[in-house]
């Protein structure tokens, strides 16, 4: 029993050192085939085409942290559960399983970890809105900017309109009636 | 272990990296064509009858391209990051069991490399795995995009995975072991688990496409916003081995599924074998037909739908799993 249990994890070892060594080679054999012409344009970062502005290495939302501290809980719960529902039920007459006794107690356990659940799902763990700044149309995007005077007449909506009202010149247009997005001006 | 034993163990890895070096060069072509018709296009047609062969023309294509490591990027990260996502996703298919013990020349062969105890953990310690892969593409590349993806798609992963986790919990208490083996034996002598386990075979299959980041859930690659997130800058036979790794996947996952809720290789008629594969592209087909029929999830409501909606019905799961377990089990005397 011990042996094939062992048996088990030499071959999955083997599997494991052949995927490995398919990845080496592959990539071996295709950076020897394929050609070389590093240039600096391809060497940087892609942008969309523009230069790389900055290093990517910058602080991001710390939102992430929580997700990660939260997936840390819930992933432990999870392992204490993987044992307990191997031997729940009785598998044969001489070896049985924990049964109601083991029900009650995961029971009482789960209960704990779902007023934890409930505390940070209050506390907004779960809303990703809230760190984010409002939604575009929150502050009117172009389309929706038609800002209203006080004597009640339209000022000229700032929207892409037929393009005989619009400068023909695409560089004289103003900035955001353009780039399409609101975002753009509150930067 | 006999020198036999060993021949059979390395017939058995040559014949799965062949199956899954077979399956992702069709699933590409499969999918293309599926999401073409879908589309009222014809999908890749020159390559081969019916264009069948796109894949691996795609793939020969791929490894014949530069490599390119870009000047700012972290070296050793950058070339470890596509291997870190192949090989757990190629490891995953050892503890699947495409049949049960069959007779191959007077030999008794068992369909599946490996059958270790904890199977349904390993399984889900690989997958985990995979999201190293992800993290360190984003982050050796040295690219904002990149970067960006990275972040969405770890969040994602590991949202997702707690979910998928406490769902398979609810047919292991039903079967009482973690042997993949021994869960498809319980399924023939009783019925396919997703009958009494169907909430938790719903919640799966929504976290199993979630973890392969497909589509709805493919924000970490979304075009639109990060040119194609974590492997932006990946280039050759690198970017081939991330398609590789999301392709062979959604292979494990979709037989994972098939394995523990519909009943792996079971199925009157047919051999063993052929209705594993069935099953396999049943479910493979739907992972196509989902992404060619939902459109990607905001970010939000992806978090939500994960933490406030599925890990709450797992947990129903395993709560209406225990009851019905102590009522029928006559735990409960009234």
């Amino acid at each position: 029993m011990a042996r094939e249990l062992v048996a088990n994890y030499y071959a999955l070892g083997l599997l494991g050192l052949a995927a490995l060594a398919f990845a080496v080679l592959s990539l071996v054999l295709s950076a020897m085939v394929g050609p070389h012409q590093p240039e600096s344009e391809k060497l940087d970062p892609y942008e969309s085409g523009m230069w790389p502005i900055g290093d990517a290495r910058g602080p991001f939302p710390v939102k992430f942290y929580v997700v990660a501290m939260l997936f840390m809980l819930f992933a432990l719960e999870a392992t204490f559960l993987f044992p307990w529902a191997a031997v729940l039920k009785d598998r044969l007459p001489e070896w049985p399983g924990l049964g109601l006794y083991g029900l009650v107690e995961m029971g009482i356990f789960l209960a704990i970890l779902v007023v934890g659940y409930l505390c940070i799902w209050r506390r907004g763990a779960f809303d990703w809105q809230q760190a984010e700044p409002p939604f575009d149309g929150a502050q009117g995007g172009p389309t929706r900017r038609r800002r209203v005077t006080p004597s009640g007449g339209r000022l000229r909506p700032q929207v892409e309109g037929p393009p005989s009202r619009q400068p023909t010149d695409p560089t004289l247009q103003s900035p955001d009636s353009h780039l399409g997005s609101g975002r753009s001006t509150s930067l | 272990m006999t020198w036999t034993q060993l021949l059979i163990i390395l017939a058995k890895i040559v014949v799965i990296f062949l199956f899954a070096l077979g399956m992702v060069p069709l699933l590409v072509w499969a999918e293309r064509k599926l999401v073409g018709h879908f589309q009222q296009r014809i999908g890749p047609h020159r390559v081969g009858p019916d264009g069948i062969l796109q894949g691996i023309a795609d793939g020969l294509k791929l490894f014949l391209k530069q490599d390119i490591i870009p000047a700012r990027a972290d070296k050793l990260l950058y070339v470890l990051a596509p291997m870190l996502s192949l090989v757990p996703a190629l490891m995953v298919l050892g503890v699947i069991p495409f049949g049960p013990v069959a007779t191959i020349g007077g030999r008794h062969v068992e369909l599946y490399l490996a059958n270790p105890n904890v199977a349904v953990l390993y399984v889900l310690a690989l997958g985990s795995v995979g999201v190293y892969g992800v993290v360190l593409a984003g982050w050796s590349s040295n690219n904002k995009y990149s970067l960006l993806g990275a972040c969405r798609s770890a969040a994602q992963m590991v949202s997702y995975e707690v979910p998928l986790g406490l769902s398979l919990i609810t047919p292991l208490m039903i079967v009482g072991s973690l042997s993949l083996v021994d869960i498809v034996q319980w399924q023939q002598d009783h019925t396919w688990l997703a009958l009494p386990g169907l909430l938790a075979f719903v919640v799966f299959m929504v976290c199993g496409v979630a973890e392969t980041n497909r589509a709805p859930f493919d924000l970490p690659e979304a075009e639109q916003e990060l040119i194609a997130g974590y492997h932006t800058e990946y280039s050759s036979f690198k970017f081939a081995m991330f398609m590789m790794a999301e392709y062979a996947h959604m292979i494990s996952v979709s037989a994972i599924a098939v394995t523990v809720f519909l009943g792996g290789w079971l199925g009157p008629w047919l051999p063993p074998v052929v209705w594993f594969l069935i099953k396999l592209s049943a479910l493979l087909f739907l992972f196509i037909w989902l992404r060619a029929t939902f459109p990607r999830l905001r970010y939000d409501w992806l978090m939500k739908l994960g933490w406030l909606r599925l890990l709450p019905l797992a947990l129903v799961s395993i709560f209406l799993t225990a009851v019905g377990m102590a009522v029928l089990g006559g735990w409960v005397r009234t």
